[in-house]
C-alpha cells in the first residue's frame, strides 16, 4: 500500500544530478489495469449501440462493476488511487483552470484539481449513464422517454469528457514535460521539483537564495559600524539590501 | 489559446456526428414522401392487434418504431408508414 510513499518524499531531496531520471509510483496497478479496461469498454460501448446490441449491453454491465470497483479502490487504494482530497481538490479546480488559461500549470504528482474534476464528472455521468442503459431493457423502463434521452445524453457527454480527457493529458504532458500517458501504463512520474518545469525549479532556487542571503546579512551589519563610522559619502547599502534579501519579505 | 478553444469545438463536433452516424440500427422501410405516411396510430393498432402492450412509437429513418412488450419480453417493432407492413422484429 504505501510503498510510493517513502519514494515521493526522498526523491526530491535527492542528488540533483540525476533527478530527471528519478520516478516514483503514482498510479498502482489495479488502478492502471481499471483506468485502460474502462477506456477500451467505453470505446466498445460508444461504438455499438443499436448495432450490436449484446456487446454493447456487455460493456455497459462491465462498466457498472469497474464504477463498483473504483468506489471500493477509492478507500483502499494506495495514496493516489484514494479519495481523500477529492473535495479539497475539486474546490480548487475553478481557480487551478483560470490560471491554467494563463498559462500557469501547477505541477501535482496524483490528479491535479482539473483532473479530480473530470474524475468526479466522469465517474458521475458513467453511473448515470450505465444505470439508465440497463433500466431501458427492463420490461418496467422499456420504452419511457426519459430514460431513453438520459441514457443517450449522458453516454454523448462521457464520449465529449473522454476527449477532453485525452487533450488535457496531452496539453498537460507537453506543459510539464512528463509524459502522462506513458505514466498511465508504467504507474510512474518524476516528483515535483526533480523535473525541468518552470514550477518546481523556481521555488528550489529561492529557498536556496534565502539560505545564503542569511550569511550575508550577518556580514552586512557586522560592517555596518565601520560605514557609519568612516566617511558619510559612502551610502549605507545597509537597508535597501536587506529589504531585498529579507526572507519575511521575499519568502511569501 | 484560441486554437485549443478550436480544437474542443471541432473535437465535440466529431464526436457527436460520429456517435450519430454510429447508432444506426435498421431504419429503410419507405420511399414515400412523409406527407402521404400512414399515421401512428395506425402502427400502434397493429402492434396491439398482434398481442403486444405498446410503450412508444418513434420514427426511425423511414420507419415507424413501435417499441412494445409481449408476455414479458421486449420488442422493437418496424413498420412501414407506407402500407404498415411490418419490416422488422427486433428483440431487446
Amino acid at each position: 500500500m504505501g510503498d510510493a510513499e517513502p519514494a515521493s518524499r526522498n526523491a526530491p531531496s535527492g542528488n540533483p544530478a540525476n533527478q530527471h531520471v528519478k520516478t516514483v509510483v503514482v498510479w498502482d496497478r489495479p488502478l492502471r489495469l481499471w483506468h485502460w479496461s474502462l477506456a477500451a469498454l467505453v470505446l466498445i460501448a460508444w461504438v455499438t449501440p443499436n448495432t450490436y446490441d449484446s456487446l454493447h449491453r456487455f460493456a455497459g454491465y462491465a462498466v457498472i462493476g469497474l464504477l463498483a470497483f473504483r468506489l471500493v479502490w477509492g478507500f483502499v487504494g494506495t495514496r493516489h488511487s484514494r479519495f481523500d482530497k477529492v473535495g479539497l481538490r475539486l474546490r480548487a479546480a475553478p481557480d487551478y483552470l483560470t490560471n491554467l488559461f494563463r498559462g500557469n500549470t501547477g505541477r501535482y504528482l496524483g490528479l491535479n484539481p482539473a483532473g479530480v474534476a473530470m474524475l468526479v464528472a466522469m465517474l458521475g455521468l458513467l453511473a448515470i449513464s450505465t444505470v439508465t442503459g440497463a433500466m431501458q431493457v427492463t420490461v418496467r423502463f422499456f420504452g419511457v422517454w426519459w430514460i431513453e434521452d438520459t441514457h443517450a445524453y449522458s453516454s454523448q457527454a462521457v464520449i465529449v469528457l473522454a476527449g477532453l480527457h485525452v487533450l488535457g493529458t496531452l496539453l498537460m504532458s507537453v506543459l510539464q514535460r512528463e509524459n502522462l500517458v506513458a505514466a498511465m501504463f508504467t504507474g510512474r512520474k518524476h516528483p515535483p521539483g526533480s523535473a525541468p518545469p518552470r514550477q518546481g525549479a523556481p521555488s528550489r532556487e529561492r529557498v536556496v537564495h534565502l539560505q545564503q542571503a542569511e550569511p550575508d546579512q550577518a556580514r552586512q551589519r557586522q560592517h555596518d559600524p565601520q560605514h557609519q563610522g568612516g566617511p558619510s559619502v559612502v551610502p549605507d547599502p545597509g537597508p535597501t539590501s536587506r529589504t531585498q534579501t529579507d526572507p519575511v519579505s521575499i519568502g511569501d | 489559446m484560441k486554437v485549443m478553444n478550436a480544437a474542443v469545438a471541432a473535437l465535440a463536433i466529431g464526436l457527436f456526428s460520429g456517435s450519430a452516424a454510429l447508432a444506426d440500427g435498421y431504419k429503410n422501410c419507405t420511399k414515400l414522401d412523409k406527407a402521404s405516411w400512414k399515421p401512428t396510430g395506425d402502427a400502434e393498432a397493429k402492434a396491439k392487434d398482434a398481442g403486444y402492450e405498446v410503450r412508444q412509437t418513434k420514427i426511425e429513418g423511414s420507419c415507424y418504431e413501435v417499441y412494445g412488450v409481449k408476455d414479458g419480453k421486449l420488442f422493437e417493432l418496424f413498420y412501414s408508414p407506407e402500407d404498415l407492413s411490418l419490416k422488422h422484429t427486433k428483440a431487446k
